[in-house]
């Protein structure tokens, strides 16, 4: 555990070192993504506010799903989207095989070597900003333990994503370009989540919460600071469960990207 | 025993079809259709600590992959490789703390970072003590004449500037064997000759083995006192270069050159003429002869205006000693 903290200290200043070569890119990213993500946020907030409620929540409740999307989002990809975007090029350039002649796990190499992304700082700005403004508009009024449930909350929601990055990694060690029935899976599905999962068939709530979980994410962590329904019939502790929804998938994701790896060593495909 | 034994090993690839469209990616999902290509075909050596091999062949003769699998990368289809007492395989940690690898013209420096950094960050990978890898890195920073440019962004480096940092990098952690794979592959004289140099100082100070593949019969000469030759994935050749030479080596090949019209080709039984254009002739000859008799004789005859005598390359070297073989 000791060597682990030093090989993530070393390769978290050599990242930051990186990305600040560039001080100049680096803040035309950030206003750049401030401004793309800036229009989306728009774009949700004209839609919702011209409707009075969208299966009972209001303008100001849907954009809070938004906000914890997009936080979460940001805190996992910050650790995982180079790694999860790059392996495939990295596969194919041979780079990859140097992180099997390392003496740590080639996983923990690869997302080490592939570096923290600092610029994912302004998805996070911009979605702190988003979920203060909704909270407020709704005059939720801040206690300690309800800060603690949203900490613990976004903490499970951002190893969601981060499993969802691992995972649409994994094909990389199968074939050279992108597979569009997984990219719908882990990418198209989550879009799902920027609405109350309520509005949808029953069909979709059971794959969003018990097959891909994205809604512990956002929908539930929020029904459950605001007070809303969940699907009829599921039980009433799972708007608590996304840390722990969290750590099962992010788990599973480690266990099916050791597998790829595993068909790699042996294929060499 | 010896210290690297290579037993029977052979690897398949199986490379997969995918067909075009959502379709294809549906299907893909559950179902694929391969080919297979052998890549390494029961292949068996030893080698003992401290030796220099030359690992070499044509392009996809099999050199890489069998480095990965000696490398722990790969995993072969069947067969054993045992390095020291480890399967490097099964062991690929224990393995890596005990090998260097470098893999071509893949570079393992941040292109937009100084190699110092580099240097710094393999310190945290490798459980080495401070003061030896403080006594490394200066050793290779020497050795490879790299104290120039080793706070200089690696992006600002020449080829064989960053193929030096690239192999101090793979030996910061004394390991007992380093592999190379074409690790002169497009570098300059001046820089392949320190290379070489450099890996026979690291050799005879240090004890290290080294197995490297390459195209270049220089190389080999210059730094390996043994040659294992494959092709098509299997070992058509081991031992020693004088071995190679005397049975496969087929002498010379003579370039004239000429400011005009050349006089007519004049066949005999001792020369060949393999290419010709209006200017340029390439000659064989067909008996044993010196390259000395060669150049005063054709001069004598032609009287060129240019001569250069070229040795056979190694690849054509491998093409006929593979041809030899399948007939034997």
């Amino acid at each position: 555990m000791k060597d682990f903290w030093k090989l993530f200290s070393s390769f978290f200043t050599v990242a930051l070192r990186r990305q600040m070569a560039y001080r100049g890119t680096y803040f035309a990213g950030i206003i750049g993504q401030w401004i793309s993500n800036g229009a989306t946020f728009l774009g949700i907030y004209i839609m919702v506010s011209s409707f009075d409620l969208l299966g009972g929540w209001n303008g100001s409740e849907v954009l809070m799903l938004f906000g914890l999307s997009v936080m979460s989002y940001a805190i996992g990809a910050s650790f995982f989207f180079n790694f999860a975007t790059g392996l495939a090029g990295r596969i194919r350039s041979g780079e990859f095989d140097a992180s099997l002649t390392k003496p740590v796990h080639p996983f923990l190499h690869e997302v080490f070597s592939a570096g923290y992304n600092v610029g994912y700082i302004s998805h996070f700005t911009l979605s702190l900003f988003i979920v203060i403004v909704a909270l407020s508009s709704v005059s939720y009024t801040p206690d300690a333990q309800g800060v603690l449930f949203l900490i613990t909350a976004v903490f499970g929601a951002a190893l969601i994503q981060a499993a969802a990055l691992i995972a649409s990694s994994v094909l990389s060690f199968f074939s050279v370009g992108r597979n569009p029935i997984i990219d719908f899976l882990l990418v198209d599905m989550k879009e799902f989540t920027n609405y109350p999962i309520t509005i949808f068939p029953r069909g979709i709530q059971f794959v969003l919460t018990f097959i891909l979980p994205f809604a512990f994410m956002n929908f539930y962590p929020a029904a459950a600071l605001l007070g809303k329904a969940i699907p009829e019939g599921y039980p009433a502790i799972l708007p608590y469960l996304s840390p722990l929804a969290g750590a099962v998938v992010f788990a599973l994701s480690i266990l099916l990207w050791n597998w790829g790896l595993k068909n790699y060593k042996s294929t060499g495909s | 025993m010896s210290f690297i034994e290579v037993t029977g090993l052979c690897k398949d690839y199986r490379i997969a079809k995918q067909e075009k469209g959502i379709t294809g990616a549906v299907k893909s999902l559950f179902h694929r259709e391969y080919t297979v290509k052998e890549a390494v075909r029961n292949v068996s050596f030893s080698l003992e600590k401290g030796e220099v091999v030359g690992y070499i062949g044509p392009n996809g003769a099999g050199k890489s992959t069998t480095i990965k699998m000696l490398s722990g990368v790969l995993l072969p289809t069947s067969g054993v490789a045992k390095t020291g007492d480890i399967i490097p395989y099964e062991n690929r940690k224990e393995n890596a703390k005990r090998i260097g690898v470098v893999f071509g013209q893949r570079s393992q420096l941040y292109w937009d970072l100084p190699i110092s950094d580099t240097f710094d960050l393999y310190e945290s990978l490798y459980s080495v003590p401070r003061e030896r890898f403080r006594q490394n890195c200066n050793f290779f920073t020497e050795l490879l004449d790299m104290g120039d440019f080793l706070h200089q962004p690696v992006r600002q480096l020449s080829l064989g500037q960053k193929m030096k940092a690239n192999i101090a990098i793979a030996l910061l952690h004394d390991p007992e064997v380093l592999y190379l794979d074409e690790p002169t592959i497009g570098l300059d004289v001046t820089s392949k000759k320190v290379l070489r140099d450099a890996l026979k100082n690291i050799n005879t100070q240090r004890n290290t083995t080294i197995i490297l593949t390459t195209h270049d019969m220089d190389d080999i000469e210059a730094v390996c006192q043994r040659l294992i030759m494959i092709d098509q994935g299997q070992k058509l050749f081991d031992g020693t270069l004088g071995d190679f030479r005397s049975k496969y080596n087929d002498g010379f090949t003579v370039k004239l050159e000429f400011d005009t019209v050349p006089p007519p080709w004049q066949e005999n039984g001792e020369y060949e003429l393999l290419e010709g254009d209006e200017r340029h002739w390439l000659i064989k000859s067909k008996t044993e002869m010196t390259a000395k008799t060669a150049m005063i004789d054709l001069i004598g005859i032609y009287d060129p205006m240019n001569l250069y005598v070229q040795e056979e390359r190694i690849e054509d070297i491998v093409r006929r000693a593979y041809a030899v073989d399948e007939v034997v």
